[in-house]
């Protein structure tokens, strides 16, 4: 077996173990109770999955133009991906749509509105 | 003035890697396109210490693969959580956080959030606390542990 | 490898299917947005595979710039949940606000 094979080997592994992930994360998105719980959910297919699959294809990667464009198709992900979850997060902190349970915790927790 | 020779630097060598053609008129095209940008983004006034943190990117790669190590180990928990949604204990933490610049608290939010199980909710830059989502008791407990943030603060170098 | 590709291909299309239904059922409008933040991820990494399986890689340019666009639509749309509008005279009523 030479080193392709078995880089070829990895990378059908982890794009396959990607997948698995991503489809676990919708159905978390799906599946979970409230709006904060799904975007745990979310975080999966932007961290795991994403990551998974852009490293078995980083692997199949066949030159250095592709290589680069993967790498930062990566970084970009997962500089944007908590920002946008925490944007999210945060605005239904301020809104009046937060779930029960966690609500009046708010209150006495933080004085100020 | 060196933030956009920086930034301007930082820009070219991503059109250099991106571009594949290497001829001078677009090389030159290139490089008036990156200071452009740059001056563009000085006049915005988002070229400071905390738009262009490199401090923090320089010394990003230290903690890459305890990062990766991290959110694969709790990407495995929320995968269990998923599979039997009555195990999910949601609650909010509040973690104290030792970052002394806003682009470390920024980063250790953004790290807080990357590993999943917990999402930063909110950020109180004057007291400096995070205030955290946790899944289960068990994710509330991890991030209340002093080991992240103290990579975090190692990251800024201070 | 072909076989891979497309097996990725239609589990990232299954999982497209499960966040877009979590968009439709919403209740809030904050599952929708979570939920097509997620689909954009998906739509992402679904570009970047076919690219690959298509053996066609300037599709990754594409990937790259669905990303970024992604991310500001996100953003957008919290914004105008927030003021009711894009406009920069929201800028004022941010600065009372705080």
């Amino acid at each position: 077996m030479s080193a392709t094979d078995i880089m070829q080997f990895i990378g059908i592994a982890s794009l396959l173990i990607g997948s698995l992930a991503v489809i676990f994360g919708a159905l978390g998105l799906l599946r979970l109770g409230d709006v904060y719980q799904r975007m745990h959910g979310a975080g999966i297919v932007d961290t795991g999955g994403a990551g998974l699959i852009l490293f078995g294809l980083l692997m199949l990667s066949p030159d250095w133009t592709v290589t680069v464009r993967l790498i930062l198709i990566g970084f970009i992900l997962v500089m944007t991906g908590p920002t946008a979850t925490h944007a999210i997060a945060r605005a239904v902190r301020l809104s009046d749509q937060e779930p029960d349970n966690l609500k009046a915790k708010k209150n006495s927790e933080r004085g100020r509105g | 003035m060196r933030q956009i020779a920086l930034s301007t630097a930082l820009l070219y060598a991503l059109w250099l890697l991106l571009s594949g053609h290497y001829n001078g008129l677009l090389l030159t095209l290139g490089f008036f396109s990156a200071l452009g940008a740059s001056l563009i983004a000085a006049r915005m006034g988002v070229l400071d210490e905390e738009g262009l943190p490199m401090a923090i990117l320089m010394r990003l790669p230290k903690v890459t693969l305890w990062l990766i190590w991290e959110i694969l180990k709790s990407n495995m928990g929320v995968v269990r959580v998923i599979l039997n949604p009555k195990l999910a204990r949601p609650q909010m933490v509040s973690v104290k956080a030792s970052q002394k610049t806003v682009a470390g608290l920024v980063t250790h939010a953004n790290f807080i959030t990357l590993t999943p199980g917990t999402v930063s909710v909110d950020v109180d830059e004057t007291e400096n606390t995070i205030l955290v989502h946790g899944l289960t008791d068990a994710f509330a407990a991890a991030c209340l542990e002093p080991d992240m943030d103290a990579k975090v603060s190692s990251l800024e170098g201070k | 490898m072909e076989i891979a590709l497309a097996m990725t291909l239609i589990a990232l299309g299954i999982a497209a299917t499960l966040a877009i239904i979590r968009a439709t059922l919403g209740p809030t409008s904050f599952d929708r947005v979570l939920a097509v933040n997620a689909v954009g991820s998906i739509a992402v990494l679904l570009i970047a595979v076919y690219g690959f399986f298509d053996g066609r890689p300037a599709f990754l340019d594409i990937a790259m710039l669905y990303a970024l666009i992604n991310f500001i639509g996100t953003i957008a749309i919290l914004k105008f949940f927030r003021f009711g509008t894009l406009g920069d005279h929201v800028l004022h009523e941010d600065e009372e606000d705080a």
